[in-house]
């Protein structure tokens, strides 16, 4: 198949995965036939669509994982959480195949060993739910529709070998003798070998351009083994096999042409008799007598010959429906009969036959469809339209018969509204005279429908539907680095303006001209507007909903609570909440520690919640929310919670803290020790009470993202991590200030507000600096004097400026020399030498030319 | 140019049949569901409908059904392409109003050879 068909199946398949997997854990909570709906029309989609493709152990497995879910529909089998395990591994071996596929277009080598494994589970599943059940398995193979061209005696035979049986069919790779293979002896070395059938295959060249050393060959086997022992017996050209196993009834297929002698009506109605009496070999006599008296070519005859060799053996309703298919009496029963089969196809037919001789037989089995379909009985409303299509259909077919055939049916055609005599016309089979026939050929039918290249000319994008969000959306699949680009970009383009701000001020300085100066300030305005408007934009291409990190949980949380075996509800809030693309991607990662340290280690076990007073079921809350600039997810558990005792304990012994510092701490702070770098490496923290396994690590992912996490713990009531996070990183926000001449930049988002304290103002409280800003306490940090600066000289000013920042949930004031501008740039990190630099986020350029230091706040102080 | 309808909620599949029939020669129309497939065939004329079974919002066989009752559309020839091959399914569909039942896959010189005898007009 095409490449680009693989590509519109590969992100296809990942959502209707998805659909699934997240439909089964919903499934799980509450049953809802909703729910299972549309687990199954998603599994049933893509074991329909796979089937385009050459991953057949990728179809088997979806197919028995479809199988499995009809019986639970239909309430033959329960879900048990065993059953959806079994389920939700065999998605995800599908989703590593579909990853494969995407890289290697093939699947995994091993791909037919790991289906079988997991079909073997899934089917004993269905088994352990009764015999109903596994007959309903085998009905749905579809059976190929050549079984009917294997001769009539070896069908017999393999009828009566029973179950199991596995129909096949083998094109070796043209080439295959070039590569030692040998075809005829690996098909006569299958077991169980039954029928076979040699042919060309359908699109064999032309004599004068085939080659004699190349294969043209077709195999068409019939095994009664097992189809594992078939599977391995031709593991070595399993791409070039198509293998289903079948039933005995799929053996059923009646060949030839209708005969309407009278003499069947009589024989039905004393076969039914026969049949009902049990008197099977009188039954026997009588078809065998009755063949003797008629052609042997006839379907009747075929029928009676199946009638004989069963008659002993068969079940009651498989030799009623063979009597039916003589005397079409009640509609609706006959047997299986290929819709398209290739109507009695010649074996090895001549090479050179014309491309007429194939659509012939199309129109022919198209045509016995139309009758097989007429038999089918139908409401009133649509009879007469139903009719009409057919009367389309059979006009349609006409220029494709042979005249003396396509004569009949178009007299039939003229009695309009006499279903009866356009039913008995085509039931009137080819007549198998010669093959010449006249019909004009589409010339496009001439050459084998090659592999089409060209893509559709519309979209292939979904019509967006209504519906609480059920639908999919119009979407258009983009390049990430394209879309980065294009940010990157814009964020130059905002950057770049700010020099034009700078020029004003230049132009007003140097010439004097405060006319132009003004012109270019207004440009700039234009400028600036437009260019945010881009970046507001471009950003949004890039916004993606927390959902998309937000959806793994699920199935995250119910894994890693039954290995605890606690008992947990997930909640999620605010999955709608959007955030940039590359802030999402770096908050995965520290959110999954923090949820699996909040099972492990927040959340008790049942037994002890129930001793806890609480519900032996735990609570886990995920949330987001925007918050000005910034997107804040928590991880709430109503778990044990933290001791601060003991991690004040712990981070005094380990020489985290001094006592000096441990004094001053609020029990807060205490808890947020656990986000120290020195604090969880040592000893695991989880025999404490609480967490910290690796949340340095969360804390400098977080950071390292511009943001900053913190935590709030109650002890016996269960603990909070907050993860506050910038909506996008491209583009920073900041306000320049001034420390004893330099001048670093702050980003705004941390910067509450700004405010000038008089001398008097300032209290010393605890060897800190601090004052009071509207009824609270706020601390007092020189900027100066974290940056080593050295103090200032001469007197201290009678009023200090002060920058109020956030940090975490806390404000600090930061004394600085004085506010400069504010503007936007794109910070760079420190690299080299300067990258192990603690207290900066990085570097920007300014619109003069000048590199500013930006500062991590957080870090600093 | 015969202009054929294909109804079907998966992308890829709608996109293999598109792939096949233009390349034969036919132009291809596209619907996700039964209803779009309606709304499609009553605003558009067709030679040939190519529908799926299970769909959302409306399946296969409804929309057959109610294809055969609709004046524009019930002398269409529809063909029915489905996963399962058991024969109460061939005539669920036939009972619906298909004219022609195929498993998937279908192969392309299958659907070739259907929709140049079925479509009538040709490609």
């Amino acid at each position: 198949m095409t490449n680009a068909l693989l590509a519109q199946f590969i992100p296809e398949a990942r959502e209707l995965l998805e659909r699934a997997g997240s439909g089964m854990l919903a499934l799980e909570k509450s049953q809802s036939a909703e729910a299972l709906d549309e687990i199954f029309r998603a599994v049933h989609t893509l074991k329909g669509t796979s089937g385009l493709f050459d991953i057949a152990p990728l179809t088997h497995l979806v197919h028995a994982a479809e199988d499995l879910l009809v019986e639970v529909r239909d309430g033959k089998l329960a879900l048990e959480p065993e059953i959806v395990d079994g389920l939700l591994d065999s998605l995800d071996l599908v989703g590593h195949w579909i990853d494969v596929l995407e890289t290697r277009e093939v699947l995994p080598g091993d791909a037919e060993d790991a289906m079988a494994g997991r079909v073997a589970a899934l089917r004993g599943w269905l088994q352990a739910g009764g015999p109903a059940a596994a007959a309903s398995t085998a009905e749905s193979q579809p059976a190929p529709d050549w079984l009917g061209a294997l001769p009539e005696a070896e069908r017999q035979a393999a009828y009566a070998a029973g179950p199991p049986l596995v129909a096949w069919s083998y094109e070796p790779d043209e080439s295959c003798f070039f590569r030692g293979d040998d075809p005829a002896h690996l098909v006569a070395q299958a077991p169980g070998l039954l029928g076979l059938r040699v042919l060309p295959q359908a699109s064999v060249p032309p004599l004068e351009t085939c080659d004699p050393v190349l294969s043209w060959l077709r195999f068409e086997v019939l095994c009664a083994a097992p189809v594992e022992a078939v599977t391995e017996h031709l593991r070595y050209v399993s791409d070039q096999v198509q293998l289903s196993p079948i039933t005995p009834g799929d053996l059923i297929v009646l060949e030839g042409p209708e005969d309407a002698a009278e003499v069947f009506g009589d024989f039905g109605t004393r076969a039914r008799a026969l049949v009902a009496a049990g008197a099977r070999a009188e039954l026997k006599a009588a078809a065998s007598a009755l063949l003797g008296i008629i052609g042997p070519a006839t379907r009747q005859a075929a029928a009676l010959r199946w009638i004989a060799a069963l008659a002993a053996t068969a079940a009651a309703d498989a030799l009623l429906r063979l009597v039916c298919a003589i005397d079409g009496a009640p509609p609706g029963a006959a047997p299986t009969v290929p819709p398209v089969t290739a109507a009695a196809a010649p074996v090895a037919a001549p090479v050179s036959t014309g491309a007429e001789a194939p659509l012939r037989q199309r129109a022919e089995a198209i045509l016995a469809a139309q009758a097989e379909m007429l038999a089918v009985p139908v409401e009133a409303a649509q009879s007469a339209g139903r009719l009409e299509s057919v009367r389309t259909v059979v006009r349609r077919c006409l220029r494709y018969l042979a005249p003396t055939r396509a004569e009949a049916l178009n007299a039939a055609l003229a009695r309009s509204g006499d279903a009866a005599a356009l039913v008995a016309a085509l039931r009137q089979a080819e007549n198998p005279a010669p093959a010449a026939a006249t019909a004009p050929v589409p010339k496009a039918a001439q050459k084998p429908a090659a592999p089409a290249a060209p893509l559709p000319s519309a979209p292939a994008a979904e019509a967006s539907e209504s519906g609480a969000g059920a639908g999919p959306a119009r979407m258009l699949r983009v390049d990430q680095a394209k879309v980065d680009t294009l940010m990157n970009f814009a964020a130059e383009l905002v950057v770049a303006k700010n020099g034009l701000a700078y020029l004003a001020g230049r132009v007003e300085q140097v010439s004097g001209s405060r006319q132009l100066g003004r012109e270019i300030k207004e440009q700039y305005a234009v400028i600036d507007r437009i260019a945010q408007s881009l970046q507001v934009g471009v950003m949004a291409i890039r916004m993606m909903p927390v959902s998309q990190v937000f959806q793994r949980f699920p199935r995250l949380v119910r894994d890693t609570t039954r290995k605890l075996g606690k008992e947990v509800e997930l909640v999620i809030q605010g999955e709608d909440t959007e955030a940039d693309k590359n802030v999402l991607e770096s908050l995965a990662d520290p959110l999954i520690h923090m949820v699996r340290n909040a099972l492990d280690h927040g959340i008790e076990t049942p037994a002890e919640r129930v001793a806890a007073g609480k519900p032996a079921r735990g609570t886990l809350r995920l949330s987001a929310r925007q918050e000005n600039d910034n997107v804040i997810i928590e991880v709430a558990d109503d778990g044990k919670g933290i001791d601060p005792e003991v991690v004040r304990d712990k981070a005094l012994r380990v020489g985290l803290i001094t006592p000096e510092q441990a004094a001053q701490m609020a029990p807060e702070e205490f808890v947020n020790l656990v986000f120290a770098p020195g604090f969880s490496t040592k000893e695991q923290v989880s025999d404490l009470s609480g967490r910290g396994v690796g949340m340095d690590v969360v804390r400098n992912a977080v950071r390292k993202a511009g943001g900053d996490v913190w935590l709030a713990s109650r002890l016996g009531q269960g603990s909070c991590v907050t993860v506050q996070l910038p909506l996008t990183m491209a583009v920073t926000r900041i306000v320049t200030v001034e420390a004893r001449g330099q001048q670093y930049g702050v980003a705004m988002d941390t910067v509450a507000e700004t405010v000038r304290v008089p001398r008097g103002q300032i209290h010393r409280i605890k060897q800190r600096e601090t004052f009071v800003l509207r009824d609270a306490v706020i601390p007092l940090v020189r900027l100066a004097d974290s940056l080593g600066l050295g103090a200032a000289p001469g007197e201290p000013p009678e009023e200090e400026a002060v920058m109020v920042a956030r940090i975490g949930r806390e404000r600090v004031g930061i004394v600085v020399d004085g506010f400069r501008e504010r503007m936007e740039v794109i910070v760079r990190p420190l690299d080299g030498l300067l990258a192990g630099l603690v207290g900066f986020s990085g570097t920007a350029l300014l619109g003069d030319g000048r590199v500013l230091l930006v500062l991590n706040l957080p870090d600093l102080i | 140019m015969a202009r054929i309808l294909v109804v079907d909620d998966a992308t890829t599949v709608r996109m293999y049949y598109r792939d096949v029939l233009e390349e034969a020669g036919f132009a291809v129309e596209e619907a996700v569901n039964g209803f779009e497939g309606l709304e499609k065939a009553v605003a558009e004329s067709f030679d040939l409908i190519l529908v799926d079974v299970n769909m959302p919002k409306m399946d296969g066989y409804t929309f057959l059904r109610q294809g055969r009752t609709m004046p524009e559309l019930q002398a269409v020839p529809a063909v029915m392409i489905s996963t399962e091959s058991a024969a109460q399914d061939r005539e669920r569909a036939y009972a619906a109003g298909a004219n022609l039942y195929l498993v998937k896959p279908v192969r392309p010189e299958v659907l070739t050879e259907v929709a140049t005898v079925m479509a009538g007009v040709a490609p």
